[in-house]
């Protein structure tokens, strides 16, 4: 039985393939050798071919196709003109055994209007997946808030499958090899599409409601200072990330009890909180447990806020702020 | 103008789960059901458009009795009608078929507007809201997080949540599917009043022949995805770079046993030199997505 390539949507900012790319690269290599088939790396709008040096980067992890589509004629592009780029490169190409994108808040949408249009199967937010030597897709899923796994098996293919970041990990890349480069030119001018684009609002960190920041880099009593304060500040400015607090932060007048995190103030449910200087008392953790990624700064190793920490700092909350900064200053230059 | 809102009952999924080893059911002893988080967002939405266009608000629930509790919920919060749909032969973990049965109703109502939460928190597929769409031939839109209707009332404007905080103002026409992000906050209170008083409103309980459908339709449909087993998650192993020199005889003991970094799942404590450790956050953000080492990145909010 012959099957049809693995396709894996690349995902990537400004320049660079991002880290989930590179794991869902590497997962479609293991998983594509021994079947004898190929693996096609779908870049859409990756800039100039001529600037940015795609296919060694995408070659090195896995992949033995790039296929850049440029598309015309659509100002931002939603999660429909994706599918619909995907569809069409679909009927040009030959159709994939298996599609693989990264579940981001997009990807997962771009998977579903895939599957819809496919007529076929997709398993959300999976951490692995496997084709066997007869040709059946199963995929792992994470489900029930995070404390259980669902395996689950495509009966129909095409399988589509959203690929939840920091699941894999990444190995050695193959420094000298390159993927074989396709182009494919794309003009959506003229085409309908069910949704209308009216505006992109950009969310200002320093404005949004704390409740929808995807990013948070919140402080206790641990900061210190109003003047360590500012630090924090301008590393959350850094991040990108909005800034929020516990009780005795707001006592202390560092942030506005808008931006207060618990019992007291607000429940939040971040792709990323950084906790300087807090030491996790419940009625502040009561308000951000189900964050998705926590790091944790804290000098005392005893502290609570360790026990739900994907990473925890042991530290001095000011001169950690301070590598931080100067770290994201050098890359900045 | 009616509105149908989808509601869902589902296990606490923060409470300790207990998953039957040969039917793969997953149980929350001790604890009740709740609505799905989601759909919440969903009756606030509806509510909000009640109050402002004075449209007919419907929920609807798929389930056996014990789903009029989350529908005697949506009657007390406000919703007008409620109703139930239950046969025996819907098997409740096939998305398929919920999308094909809530589709059904959907046509039945006669509603405009279709809202749902995006994903259920027990299992998670997030595939409904398109089913839905696909099945009825309406636009959808995921992510939605505001809504407004145009004047007269062809057409919609949504907020659909974007990365980092960004949002998207969207438009389409309707009727339409619109899926709620789950939001934490901002659900109004419901006192115990209005529940007792809920509990005399009428919940239409519905079959699958009342909606259209015939059981054997429903049980012979062929899903394209099946679930094989729900366990309880197993540590997998993870590629690494390369290994260090620098690791101890521990870690490295740790490495051979599991083929990894030599990390122990609990071992998520850093020390050391703060630069040393600044680098292990961004290391670490790195590996998680959420931050990219590349010279622009920071740029943009500065």
């Amino acid at each position: 039985m012959r099957l049809g390539p693995i396709w894996v949507l690349v995902d990537h900012s400004r320049g660079q393939i991002t880290f989930v790319t590179r794991e869902m690269l590497q997962d479609a290599n293991e998983a594509a050798r021994p079947l004898g088939v190929q693996v096609w790396a779908i870049l859409i709008n990756g800039g100039d071919p001529a600037e940015e040096p795609w296919d060694k980067q995408i070659g090195a992890f896995g992949a033995d196709y790039l296929l850049r589509v440029s598309v015309a004629g659509f100002p931002y592009l939603t999660a429909e003109a994706c599918s619909f780029i995907l569809e069409e490169l679909s009927r040009q190409y030959e159709k994939p055994y298996l599609m693989i994108i990264a579940n981001s808040i997009e990807g997962q949408e771009i998977a579903a209007r895939l599957a819809m249009k496919w007529h076929t199967g997709y398993a959300n937010d999976c951490v692995s997946f496997s084709i066997d030597l007869k040709g059946n897709v199963e995929a792992t899923r994470i489900t029930h808030g995070e404390q259980l796994e669902t395996i689950v098996a495509f009966s129909k293919g095409p399988a589509v499958i959203s690929f939840r970041p920091g699941s894999a990990g990444i190995g050695v890349p193959t420094e000298d090899r390159k993927a074989k480069e396709y182009s494919y030119q794309m003009d959506l001018t003229s085409h309908k599409f069910e949704q209308k684009v009216e505006g992109l609002l950009p969310g200002d960190p320093r404005k949004i409601d704390i409740t929808e920041a995807d990013f948070i880099v919140a402080c206790g009593h641990g900061v210190g200072t109003q003047d360590d304060f500012l630090i924090l500040q301008e590393l959350a400015d850094r991040l990108g990330a909005a800034v929020a607090g516990t009780r005795r932060a707001n006592d202390k007048g560092w942030i506005n009890i808008e931006r207060r995190v618990g019992l007291t103030g607000k429940t939040v449910c971040p792709q990323f909180y950084m906790a300087v200087g807090i030491s996790g008392a419940r009625e502040h953790v009561v308000g951000m447990d189900t964050s998705k990624v926590v790091v944790a700064i804290n000098k005392d190793p005893r502290a609570e806020i360790f026990r739900l920490a994907h990473l925890g700092i042991i530290g001095d909350a000011k001169e950690v702020m301070l590598a931080l900064l100067q770290k994201l200053r050098e890359q900045a230059i | 103008m009616r509105i149908m809102v989808c509601v869902k009952q589902v296990i606490d999924v923060r409470a300790p789960l207990i998953v039957d080893r040969r039917t793969s059911i997953v149980t929350a002893p001790g604890t009740s059901p709740v609505i799905n988080k989601a759909d919440i967002c969903a009756i606030e939405t509806a509510m909000g458009l009640k109050g402002s266009i004075r449209a007919e608000v419907l929920a609807v629930s798929i389930g056996p009795a014990f789903a009029d509790r989350a529908l005697r919920y949506c009657l007390a919060r406000g919703v007008d009608i409620a109703w139930r749909i239950w046969d025996e032969s819907i098997a409740l973990g096939d998305p398929y078929i919920i999308a094909e049965i809530i589709a059904e109703a959907a046509k039945i109502s006669h509603c405009s507007v279709l809202l749902c939460g995006m994903a259920s928190e027990d299992s998670q597929s997030a595939i409904v809201p398109a089913l839905i769409a696909e099945k009825l031939g309406w636009p959808w839109v995921n992510r939605v997080v505001n809504i407004k209707l145009v004047e007269n009332f062809t057409g919609v404007t949504v907020l659909q949540r974007g990365e980092r905080g960004s949002r998207l103002e969207i438009s389409c026409c309707l009727p339409s599917v619109l899926a709620l992000y789950p939001a934490l906050s901002g659900h109004q209170y419901v006192s115990a009043r209005r529940l007792r008083a809920a509990e005399r409103k009428p919940i239409q309980t519905y079959s699958l022949t009342q909606l259209g459908l015939q059981s054997h339709e429903v049980i012979s449909h062929k899903s394209p995805i099946k679930v094989k087993k729900v366990r309880q998650p197993k540590p997998r192993t993870k590629r690494t770079v390369i290994a260090s020199r620098q690791v101890s005889g521990e870690d490295l003991v740790w490495q051979m046993i599991s083929g990894t970094s030599g990390k122990k799942e609990n071992d998520n404590l850093a020390r050391g030199e703060p630069i040393m450790l600044a680098e292990r956050i961004l290391e670490f953000l790195s590996e998680k997505g959420i931050f990219h080492r590349t010279k622009e990145f920071h740029k943009r909010e500065i």
